[in-house]
């Protein structure tokens, strides 16, 4: 389809191609020979004339443009004065009836060999325009379907390519310092349209939004024509041809071109519209969580805090009327509360660690894994001196790519839940273990387990109904979300398995490559 | 009957610089306070306390400033105390010369830890260096003279790597040093900064010295920091 438009294109209506002469004569020769063969046997003389103008009609079908038939034409009448008429092998155009009759004759076919070429050309156009609408609907089937900027750049300088032949640069957002760039054409196009005089044609089209580089009024010495892609006066970025410019300045091409950047801009935007659109999706995805998380927070602060001023209070107020006993028990109230209180607001610092990147990911560098487990078992024991946890990791040495103070706060975490809420006199095991990809860190508790009507809600931090949750359990959602959440931002998984009565095991994955890209 | 050491409390919150020096008194040390940055520099200069606890948030200097003009001029220990958890601040803060850290919030028992592995290693700081005789903290005993390191009376063989690293630790015990002071002290100024090959050396030593390398009772790791030896005295993190 595109190989055809070319080709036509390349031909105009009034030149002589030797290819064409070469049709001309040939024709013109047969006509001559069959004229002579049948001349004298089986027709009359002036019949000749009708052998020619037959002649005519075939050489204008077989040629292009104006030329071959009128020429064939002038033949026609000359070989048949010279040959065919009396005198014989001269010219005589002054014979009584001659000049009627080879007037005619040399106007019958100039005509029928104009009509020819003119429906020949009508043929041409209409097939061209046919084409054309085909690329045109083709680009824009596929445009709507593009996902993403990058797929519709490919695209589009593809399409263009093959269209015109020519080179193609396109550049995102201003050529000079340009958000991505997309190249399609043959190494020399390529070569052209990379050339450091390049970019300034291109950025210029770029601001001022206008067509710029060769052929054109502006920057006309370098080898690219520039086309900004604009949408409601704001540029989005410059597309460059460089090859033959008649394929696109003439103006079927000129049309074509236009409609083709009409459809690149309107998919363009589509595009930015529906980026917007997802990045307030996430933002507002954010947004709740966020809220959610401060609301469960705020609630579960409450409680410690009232008993803390409870507490304090008292022991000012009753000016040393407390025994010895109360005192010590208002007072360790107190620090058992803070000490809670802290251990917040440690997961809450997490929290901000995550969310402090804009792209929500952690801030990862290899870490060995013996070494974070060994700080938080360490931590989790000068916290809980009398607990005993029973650690195991590999043999071999693992560094994998983690924020360490999020993952040790995971495994405090995990370790601190299975204190209180197991309650189990067993000791806890804390196992780390190597798979393929993978590696696995679990924490087994032999406790209560957890109710299977808890399971949903146990990694939500909010959903927790409040008069499903005595005091001791406070805050073990808000620290489970927590862990989730860093487990993610990891690219790994967070599960548990547990029935009641038979203690649970909760395990985290942690991929052992860094293969958690932008997404 | 003057010879209590002084301690300097830098800090602006009436509250934590209260409790602070009530501990302090109680286990009779003799407490002087600031408030601000400036007021702590002339402090130093006039009493030349025998340990400073540095605040890093202060109303007028950073405290990071107020570290390290007060280096230019004296060794005196400086224990950084901070609310900033994030582990680069704390790398910050020793490589600009602090003795230790301390996080917000910390325990009595920690505190005074820390207080006494900065005075002790002040008083070490007058002499050499003990490269020499004996050191034992725990099950674990290094015999500089004979270059041998024991655990629970049993020699543990260690390459000439690793046995420079555990005596660099050991020389610092109860202080943090971070991953660049190892690096720098082990392999040269001119080391790579990556510590991969730290850490890896460090997991060899975990095997031979410690009993269980997921619960290692002589060298800990701060994460993101660097590593500590422990202390006999009453190590106590919370």
């Amino acid at each position: 389809m595109f190989e055809g438009i070319r080709n036509w294109m390349d031909d105009t209506s009034f030149c002589l191609k030797p290819v064409d002469m070469l049709y001309t004569g040939l024709i013109m020769a047969l006509a001559t020979l069959l004229a002579a063969l049948l001349n004298n046997q089986f027709i009359e003389r002036i019949h000749v004339a009708v052998i020619y103008i037959l002649a005519v009609a075939v050489v204008s079908c077989f040629t292009t443009g104006y030329l071959p038939g009128v020429l064939a034409s002038i033949l026609g009448v000359v070989g048949v004065n010279y040959i065919f008429t009396y005198p014989y092998l001269a010219f005589d155009f002054t014979r009584t009836g001659y000049p009627l009759t080879f007037a005619t004759m040399l106007i019958v076919s100039i005509m029928i060999s104009a009509l020819t070429t003119k429906s020949k050309e009508q043929a041409r156009l209409s097939a061209i325009r046919e084409s054309r609408t085909n690329a045109v609907y083709e680009i824009t089937k596929n445009l709507v379907t593009a996902g993403g900027f990058e797929d519709i750049m490919s695209l589009v300088t593809e399409y263009i390519s093959k269209l015109y032949g020519c080179g193609v640069v396109f550049y995102l957002g201003d050529p000079s310092q340009p958000t991505q760039i997309q190249m399609e054409g043959t190494k020399e196009q390529k070569e052209k349209l990379q050339a450091i005089e390049e970019v300034p044609a291109a950025a210029r089209a770029y601001l001022n939004q206008e067509i710029t580089g060769s052929h054109t009024k502006v920057s006309s010495d370098v080898m690219g024509y520039y086309i900004p892609v604009t949408f409601a006066d704001r540029a989005l970025g410059v597309i460059g041809l460089c090859g033959d410019v008649r394929q696109w300045e003439d103006p079927e091409g000129k049309i074509l071109l236009n409609m083709v950047i009409t459809q690149i801009e309107m998919a363009m935007e589509h595009q930015r519209l529906t980026k917007q659109q997802q990045e307030i999706l996430v933002e507002a995805e954010k947004e709740k969580m966020r809220s959610n998380l401060l609301r469960a927070i705020s609630h579960d602060l409450r409680t410690p805090l009232t008993s803390i001023q409870g507490s304090s209070s008292v022991i000012l107020e009753s000016g040393g009327m407390l025994d010895e006993e109360t005192l010590r028990e208002l007072i360790s109230d107190i620090k058992t509360d803070s000490q809670w209180l802290i251990r917040m607001v440690e997961n809450l610092l997490s929290v901000t660690r995550i969310s402090a990147g804009d792209t929500a990911k952690v801030n990862k560098k290899p870490e060995a894994v013996e070494e974070i487990v060994a700080e938080a078992v360490g931590r989790i024991k000068a916290r809980y001196p009398q607990q005993k946890i029973n650690v195991k990791v590999p043999e071999e040495f693992l560094m994998i790519p983690m924020d360490g103070t999020l993952i040790e706060q995971v495994i405090i975490n995990l370790i601190e839940n299975a204190i209180l809420h197991g309650k189990s006199p067993l000791p806890i095991e804390m196992t780390v273990k190597q798979e393929k990809q993978d590696v696995v860190f679990s924490v087994r508790d032999y406790g209560e387990g957890i109710a299977s009507q808890e399971l949903p809600y146990l990694f939500e931090g909010y959903s927790l109904k409040d008069n499903t949750r005595s005091d001791g359990k406070r805050g073990m959602g808000i620290g489970l979300s927590i862990c989730r959440s860093i487990v993610k931002a990891h690219g790994g998984e967070i599960e548990v398995i547990t029935s009641p009565g038979q203690g649970c095991t909760f395990y985290f994955t942690l991929p052992k490559e860094d293969t958690v890209h932008e997404q | 009957m003057n010879n209590k050491a002084t301690i300097l409390i830098v800090e602006d919150e009436a509250a934590i610089s209260n409790f602070i020096a009530t501990i302090l008194k109680a286990n009779d040390y003799q407490v002087i306070k600031a408030g601000k940055g400036s007021e702590a520099q002339s402090l130093i200069s006039s009493y030349c306390p025998d340990v400073v606890l540095l605040d890093l948030g202060l109303p007028d200097i950073d405290g990071l400033e107020v570290l390290s003009s007060v280096r230019k001029w004296t060794s005196v220990p400086v224990i950084v105390v901070s609310a900033r958890s994030h582990e680069r601040e704390k790398v910050e803060a020793l490589d600009l010369g602090a003795d230790d850290y301390l996080t917000k919030p910390f325990g009595t028992a920690e505190l005074l830890a820390r207080i006494r592995t900065a005075l002790r290693h002040k008083a070490a700081r007058g002499e050499a260096q003990i490269i020499q005789g004996e050191f034992t903290t725990g099950g674990l005993t290094i015999d500089f003279d004979r270059r041998l390191v024991l655990v629970d009376d049993k020699d543990v063989h260690l390459t000439q790597v690793e046995y420079k690293i555990v005596t660099l630790i050991a020389q610092h015990v109860g202080r943090v040093l971070t991953y660049d002071y190892i690096i720098q002290n082990v392999w040269g100024p001119h080391a790579s900064k990556d510590n991969q090959i730290l850490r890896v050396n460090m997991a060899n030593i975990r095997r031979k010295l410690e009993k269980n390398p997921a619960e290692p009772e002589y060298i800990l790791t701060e994460v993101g920091v660097g590593y500590r030896m422990t202390d006999n005295d009453s190590e106590t993190r919370g």
